[in-house]
């Protein structure tokens, strides 16, 4: 009896202790409420905020997760330097091995699958790898974004030989459960296939073109052809290096994980794409349609991401062992009970059971962390764009919420092709955000218009150069100030010009006004390239007028002879 | 309740109260990186050879403060492997390289100058001769590739940094040599 008491006695502190645990489900919802809602209102500065301290949290179990989630809000925004750095936190993770200590590994298997450490379903795996490439083709660094492309092309495993057939897990974990009673080994006999991620392959052969090894890029393109044929005028179209601008884009929700069965043991993907048909994307440059081979999505996740081949080996088993569990020990200790009505030890069974059954229950349940900043389909673009700045407007057949154009958009070369990553959703049902149809502010010297620095009441936000202050000047600004003594007088405001930690590794680096723009509440005066949330939010919405903080600065402000001019009217460039 | 289940459920009950304690209280360690990029301390060795077989060739053990200047930039270097190498890791590594090379004691006495390309002096601390008053004479270039492998229990990544000193004037290639490293990770079931 004593012997029974201290056995319960241990259960109880350790369920105890692992309630203490920092990754629970407590935590997961902390965690990614705020974010992820900031994210799908279009607030990405808001979400980075709230994401910051978490992603630099290196002892927890969402340290991947958090970061890429970092990473993604930072690149729609147009922080790259952040991106990044959150990316490459991540990428550390996502390529090593034995990520979980022994310890956090059969926590995860005795209590709570939500212990380990978060490194995502195979395709959110590939669509991490594909995020970092496309941030190293935006930098134009086509080596690192061949290197990251390729992490994306892992081996796949077809789990019961169903192949291109989409099932639900608890199909797959009863499968499991019999095979393995047969004696087999389901989840460590399933065939290993090769990367079918058309995605990764294109992102790689483009770079390995520009890298100029056609030689190398070539098979990739086939691998596309032969993958999806439907796809064969885009590979075609990249292959040749026929454009001079590529558009990487985001569009939609991605699928949820969602927790369904007996004890939310079981889990899938919603919604299923299968039945609703993904949008198509439709182009038009400076006001005119234009015909492209990027309008069919490269990948669809809600579809892609109901085929087992693309989930994780622990998912399945996970699946499989709870429902073993449940047959197995409820069935023994019922019959057993049923059979001992009367005894003393039939009651103690008794407990045990219900105990059993409470601690299963608690266990049982599927870890449902997710990457929600994934999108529901990516398209890739090459366009021919020309010299000059243009307007580039996206439409979706079929989801027009997502609808928005991109304004003052640089080409590149057909050997250096500018490459934009453009997020775009419908805004939880309110749409793409408002953006002006003219340019409201400058935020670079060649599309300076006319007037002071919006600090001095102006329209101009570009941070000080030498290119700057020739238009300045150009246009009677500023005659008696060189880029310097602007610098000057921004540091005087406590501006800096870099977004980013300022050189400091503690929670100091990581306030937001180091991060946010002057106009946003921060310190930071920069220009993010355009293509980007923040672009468009600088330079298409109103921005309330600046208060001067410093002597030099108020003294400026009270000498209208100083060389500042009245502000022009702001009107079309 | 029979004999087999009994023994059944005091085993069972043992062993899940030992591994929940065992468990809880180190369910919290920190998540592990290991991965086969290369290291700090991989940069540093091959830096250091590297440095080691440059002075020892024959083109450069040869020359002496009389003979024709020459101007080496470090201008390329170039990721072939399956990792990423972020630009400020690439240049850390030119940096180094060039450092070691200019603390070398016989570097004047063979007249030989070692500069970094205009677009490159933000990522790297440069003293000494302004790049742009010298015109390059010769190139160093390093080159990273890597053969992987990759299975269900790990991944191995042998990596291969070539290293070539180019003379600019006519192409002719007048040093090359390489560093073969080799590093492997394995993968638990939770990876």
């Amino acid at each position: 009896m004593q012997r029974r008491l201290a056995m319960l006695g241990m259960t109880m502190i350790a369920l105890c202790l692992c309630a203490a645990c920092e990754s629970s489900p407590q935590r997961e919802r902390r965690v990614s409420i705020r974010p992820v809602g900031a994210y799908y209102t279009h607030h990405y500065a808001d979400a980075r905020d709230a994401l910051r301290d978490d992603a630099a949290d290196r002892r927890s179990a969402d340290v991947v997760l958090d970061n890429l989630r970092l990473g993604l809000a930072s690149m729609a925004d147009g922080d790259h330097l952040e991106a990044e750095r959150s990316l490459l936190r991540a990428y550390e993770y996502l390529i090593s091995g034995g990520v979980n200590a022994p310890d956090r590994a059969v926590s995860s298997t005795v209590i709570y699958e939500g212990i380990k450490v978060w490194k995502g379903e195979p395709y959110e795996q590939a669509m991490a790898f594909y995020d970092i490439a496309a941030l190293y083709m935006i930098k134009g660094d086509w080596e690192n974004a061949r290197a990251a492309a390729q992490n994306a092309l892992f081996a796949l495993r077809d789990f019961g030989g169903h192949g291109d057939e989409a099932i639900n897990m608890r199909d797959v974990a009863e499968e499991a459960a019999r095979a393995d009673k047969r004696g087999g080994d389901y989840v460590a006999n399933a065939r290993t296939i090769e990367s079918q991620f058309t995605l990764g392959y294109l992102i790689a052969a483009t770079a390995e073109r520009l890298n100029r090894r056609p030689e190398a890029a070539a098979p990739m393109f086939d691998r596309v052809r032969q993958l999806r044929p439907d796809l064969a005028p885009l590979a075609d179209a990249l292959q040749r290096g026929d454009f001079d601008t590529l558009l990487l884009i985001d569009e939609g929700h991605g699928p949820t994980k969602e927790a369904y069965g007996r004890d939310d043991a079981l889990i899938r993907y919603v919604p299923d794409g299968r039945g609703i048909a993904p949008p198509h994307a439709r182009v038009s440059v400076d006001g005119g349609a234009v015909a492209h081979t990027g309008d069919v999505p490269v990948v669809d996740l809600w579809t892609l991401s109901q085929y087992p081949k693309w989930w994780s080996v622990e998912s399945i088993r996970h699946a499989k062992s709870v429902l073993g569990d449940v047959f197995l020990i409820g069935g023994a200790v019922a019959a057993d009970v049923g059979s001992h009505r009367d005894n003393e030890t039939a009651q103690w069974a008794g407990i045990a059971a219900v105990l059993a059954g409470l601690a299963m229950k608690a266990t049982a349940q599927a870890d449902t962390r997710h990457l929600e900043f994934l999108p529901r389909c990516v398209f890739v673009v090459p366009l021919k764009l020309g010299g000059g700045r243009h307007d580039v407007r996206v439409h979706f057949e079929g989801h027009a919420g997502s609808d928005a154009t991109w304004n003052d958009l640089i080409a590149g070369t057909p050997d250096a092709p500018r490459v934009y990553y453009l997020r775009m959703h419908d805004g939880a049902g309110r749409g793409m955000p408002a953006w002006a149809d003219h340019r409201l502010y400058s935020i670079t010297a060649d599309t300076y218009d006319d007037g002071p620095p919006w600090i001095m009441g102006g329209d101009d936000m570009t941070p000080p150069s030498d290119e700057l202050m020739r238009a300045y000047h150009a246009r009677g600004a500023l005659p008696n100030m060189n880029a310097s003594a602007l610098r000057d007088l921004y540091s005087q405001e406590g501006f800096v010009f870099t977004p980013g930690p300022q050189g400091r590794d503690d929670k100091a680096g990581r306030d937001p006004q180091w991060y946010r723009h002057v106009t946003e509440g921060g310190r930071v005066l920069f220009a993010p390239p355009p293509g980007t949330h923040m672009y468009q939010r600088l330079t298409r919405t109103e921005h309330g007028s600046y208060e001067p903080r410093s002597a030099q600065l108020r003294s400026i402000m009270q000498q209208p002879t100083q060389g500042r001019e009245q502000p022009a009217e702001r009107g079309n460039p | 309740m029979t004999p087999i289940v009994r023994r059944f459920t005091r085993r069972a009950a043992s062993l899940a109260a030992a591994v929940a304690i065992a468990a809880s209280l180190g369910a919290c360690s920190e998540p592990r990186i290991n991965n086969t990029r290369l290291g700090s301390t991989d940069l540093v060795v091959m830096t250091d050879r590297m440095v080691q077989s440059l002075m020892a060739n024959n083109a450069v053990a040869s020359r002496t403060p009389r003979s024709e200047p020459w101007v080496v930039t470090l201008d390329r270097v170039s990721n072939r492997t399956n990792d990423i190498i972020p630009d400020g890791e690439k240049w850390l590594f030119m940096a180094r390289l060039r450092a070691r090379l200019s603390e070398s004691p016989s570097l004047r006495d063979r007249n030989l100058t070692f500069i970094v390309p205009a677009e490159r002096r933000g990522q790297i601390e440069h003293e000494g001769h302004p790049a742009e008053t010298l015109k390059p004479t010769h190139a160093l270039a390093a080159t990273f590739h890597a053969l992987t492998t990759q299975s269900r229990g790990g991944r191995t990544d042998t990596y291969l940094c070539a290293f070539e000193l180019l003379d600019l004037r006519d192409d002719h290639l007048v040093w090359e040599d390489s560093y073969e490293i080799k590093q492997a990770v394995v993968r638990n079931k939770l990876d």
